[in-house]
């Protein structure tokens, strides 16, 4: 079976991973690196390395940091600000969408996108040997809908079969194998090469949530390269008097010792910054010769360490925890192998964060965990997705009863038994709803159905099976089944996993916020339910008795049915419990007659008439008992 | 059962599927192993090899020429040539534009920053090239 990638479609760059052997490997491309610069040539369909090599003499047509654009509108403030610097030009398109135009050609971000997805394909192919078709793509954390769909449709352009769409800090998790550990809320630190990002997720049941994201999409590690650039710009200018800025073939040779004296500073106290020949000063050569020590690198780019912290102040805050809830700090981009960056997360969240997983590589490699968790690959880790809203059926009163709990790792499937609200109901409605209020009323419904041919009976009898199942994909099968009869009925929905970020978080929010009222109406329906289902009861009692009990103890339970009926509608929960238990006073007082009667008969009749009774007893006893205790009637 | 057997036969065929591909690429990685490790070395002395030109922009030195020389034929023997670019049209795939120059035409390397160098018929390291931009009259 061909195997299932994992892409890390970066802004700067992108990195391929697959499961090998049971282990994730990084892919290398076809320029022997493990990373591919997120750059494209769309009209030479050029991509990385190649690509990069010509932003200088095609700045309008060489695209770069596509990501920032994608599933964006081109109204979207973001985009006003892109357009700032971005040297390409950004257009109007279809939907209002943000899309580029070179020369005469508008291309969508998804096109541009689906070409470095391509090249990680065709990169993957040629190291694995066999076509791949599948892939599992990572997108940040606070990714809407339409960037998740964007990304999506990038890799089918790209001849992939996404198979999932997986939040960067869940697959760095995951690359951390957190889902196997005992940590419950997870800091994920991601300083990548243009974007800082960091996220808070709490791990339940196997499952990740993201607690809150927050980050600065203007800070990474070009910050420090350029700062390095411009501190030995400075140096050389005030040894000797000359702008190496201005000098592109001096500028391109700092920018490379600038990086490498800025990873050799990673493991060794101090670089020595060697570029003879540098440039020419009346007629003699100068050279730049200059030692950069790590403390010197560190009070360089104090600063941009820090700007991290003020959104990860901002995530706890918003994750609604501290810094002693946070089980396990992990580290993510190139920039975090930094001590003194390392140093400072740990005084910040004061532990010890976790470095055991090369942070280039951590997404793409989780991506990779992923692919292989979906492709029967890897077992005993969780499956992520998760559906973001309960899902169940409406019930008698219009209470919403859940099925599936939201959060629910899916594929899952889950079956309750209902039966019917009224005697001699032929058929059943299924009101199938999303959504966390407990009244079917205030949830979003997703589809409805009728199960037909129940046998009469009275209510309560009849067991009514609906079995609710979500596959891979989010799509929800709901089938209705009547036990007697085996006749069934069922629904596909397919939209369940349509609802955008905000609707589903609008939904959260209006649930809590209305809690309270919801709970109490929920209570009265509750009350409201047991009321009428006693009343039926009563009658049932009234005509079983028929003349064993004397009339006036009829007449008291005939009045309590009547004032009970009375405020079924619109008596509060107290008035229908209170009024509940006086029939039900009432009532046990028949009881007591007629239990009374059956026992004085059993003593004077003989003892083959009693066994033949209590025979049967227990038959309509089991029945009855258990309709009493399902008590949720489908309407 | 049946379901567990398939199983399990899935993830045999899979493992020996992934041991042949592994084969194969052992022997193909292990002939290109050798080509890397020179590659690597080679790549890092490349920036020596840069200085000693500059070098010789400035100095006309026999010592020098004959340091540049020997180290120049060390390459040689490696497989490894220099990529010729200057007048033709900018390629990507060999060279790196760091710096874009008046000229008659457009898009042509005008003059090399750092020389870029083949190594048999792959690239051991894209050059650094300053390209043309026709200027209209």
């Amino acid at each position: 079976m061909a195997k299932t990638i994992g892409i890390d479609l970066g802004t700067t760059n992108s990195v391929v991973a697959v499961m090998e052997g049971g282990k994730p490997k990084v892919i290398p491309s076809k320029e022997g690196r493990n990373t591919i610069p997120s750059v494209v040539d769309p009209e030479k369909r050029v991509v990385g390395d190649v690509a990069k090599r010509q932003l200088i003499t095609k700045p309008r047509e060489v695209i770069f940091s596509i990501k920032r654009l994608m599933g964006r509108k081109f109204d979207d403030p973001v985009v006003a600000e892109l357009q700032k610097w971005l040297p390409y030009e950004i257009v109007k398109g279809k939907d209002d969408r943000a899309n580029i135009k070179i020369n005469d050609k508008t291309l969508t971000p998804e096109e541009i996108s689906s070409m470095i997805l391509k090249k990680a394909k065709e990169d993957a192919e040629d190291y694995l040997g066999e076509k791949v078709e599948k892939a599992v793509i990572t997108v940040p954390a606070y990714f809407d809908d339409s960037q998740r769909q964007a990304t999506k449709q990038a890799g089918e352009i790209a001849g992939l079969q996404v198979e999932r769409i997986i939040n960067e800090p869940t697959a760095a998790a995951l690359a951390y194998g957190l889902e196997k550990q005992n940590a419950h809320n997870i800091a994920v630190y991601d300083f990548g090469g243009g974007t800082f990002d960091i996220t808070i997720l709490e791990l339940g049941d196997g499952v990740f949530e993201v607690k809150s994201t927050n980050g600065d999409t203007h800070l990474g590690g070009d910050d420090f390269d350029q700062t390095i650039i411009d501190y030995l710009v400075t140096e050389f200018k005030n040894e000797q008097g000359i702008d190496l800025s201005k000098d592109a073939q001096a500028l391109q040779r700092l920018k490379e010792a600038a990086e490498k004296a800025k990873i050799e500073l990673s493991s060794s106290l101090e670089s020595e910054i060697n570029l003879p020949f540098i440039t020419v000063k009346d007629g003699q050569p100068l050279h730049f010769v200059h030692k950069l020590s790590r403390a010197k690198l560190e009070s360089l780019t104090a600063e941009l360490i820090k700007r991290s912290f003020g959104p990860a102040e901002a995530a706890l805050k918003d994750a609604k925890m501290t810094i002693k809830d946070i089980d396990e700090v992990i580290l993510v981009g190139g920039m975090t192998r930094m001590p003194k960056m390392r140093e400072e997360v740990k005084s910040f969240f004061g532990k010890e964060p976790n470095k055991s997983v090369n942070p280039d590589e951590a997404v793409a490699v989780g991506a990779a965990v992923q692919a292989g968790i979906i492709g029967g690959e890897v077992k005993d880790v969780v499956l992520l997705d998760v559906t973001p809203l309960t899902l169940g059926v409406e019930t008698l009163g219009g209470v919403s009863t859940p099925l599936i709990e939201r959060n629910s790792s899916i594929p899952t499937s889950k079956s309750e038994v209902f039966s019917t609200a009224a005697d001699n109901q032929t058929q059943v409605d299924i009101h199938i709803l999303q959504g966390e209020r407990p009244l079917a009323k205030d949830n979003k419904s997703l589809g409805r159905f009728i199960l037909e041919g129940i046998p009469p009976a009275p209510r309560g009898i009849p067991q009514i099976e609906v079995a609710f199942d979500i596959d891979a994909n989010g799509i929800l099968s709901v089938t209705a089944k009547d036990k007697a009869t085996g006749k069934s009925q069922s629904i596909r929905i397919t939209g369940s996993a349509g609802l955008t970020n905000e609707e589903v978080e609008k939904m959260r929010a209006d649930a809590e916020k209305n809690a309270a009222d919801d709970e109490k109406e929920k209570e009265r329906i509750q009350a409201k339910n047991h009321a009428d289902s006693l009343i039926y009861t009563a009658e049932k009692s009234l005509k079983d008795a028929g003349d064993k009990v004397e009339q006036g103890l009829k007449d008291d339970v005939e009045t309590k049915i009547k004032a009970l009926k009375e405020i079924l509608d619109k008596g509060t929960r107290e008035e229908l419990e209170q009024k509940t238990t006086e029939l039900s006073e009432s009532l046990q007082k028949i009881g007591e007659v007629m239990y009374k009667q059956q026992a004085e008969q059993n003593q004077t009749g003989n003892a083959a008439d009693g066994s033949a009774q209590q025979g049967e007893t227990p038959k309509d006893g089991g029945a009855d008992k258990k309709d009493v205790e399902e008590g949720e009637v489908v309407e | 059962m049946l379901s567990e057997a398939d199983e399990y036969k899935n993830k045999y065929l899979r493992a020996l599927a992934d041991y042949q591909n592994l084969e194969k690429r052992f022997f193909n990685e292990k002939k290109e192993s050798e080509k890397h490790i020179t590659r690597r070395v080679v790549e890092r002395f490349l920036s020596v090899m840069d200085d000693i030109e500059r070098a010789q922009a400035f100095h006309e030195d026999e010592g020098l020429t004959m340091i540049a020389k020997q180290f120049e034929n060390a390459l040689k023997d490696l497989g490894v040539s220099e990529i010729e670019l200057v007048g033709k049209e900018f390629d990507p795939l060999y060279a790196e534009a760091i710096e874009m120059v008046e000229g008659d035409h457009d898009n042509l390397v005008m003059s090399v920053a750092r020389k870029g160098y083949m190594m048999g018929d792959s690239i051991l390291r894209p050059a650094q090239v300053r390209v043309s931009k026709k200027v209209s009259n």
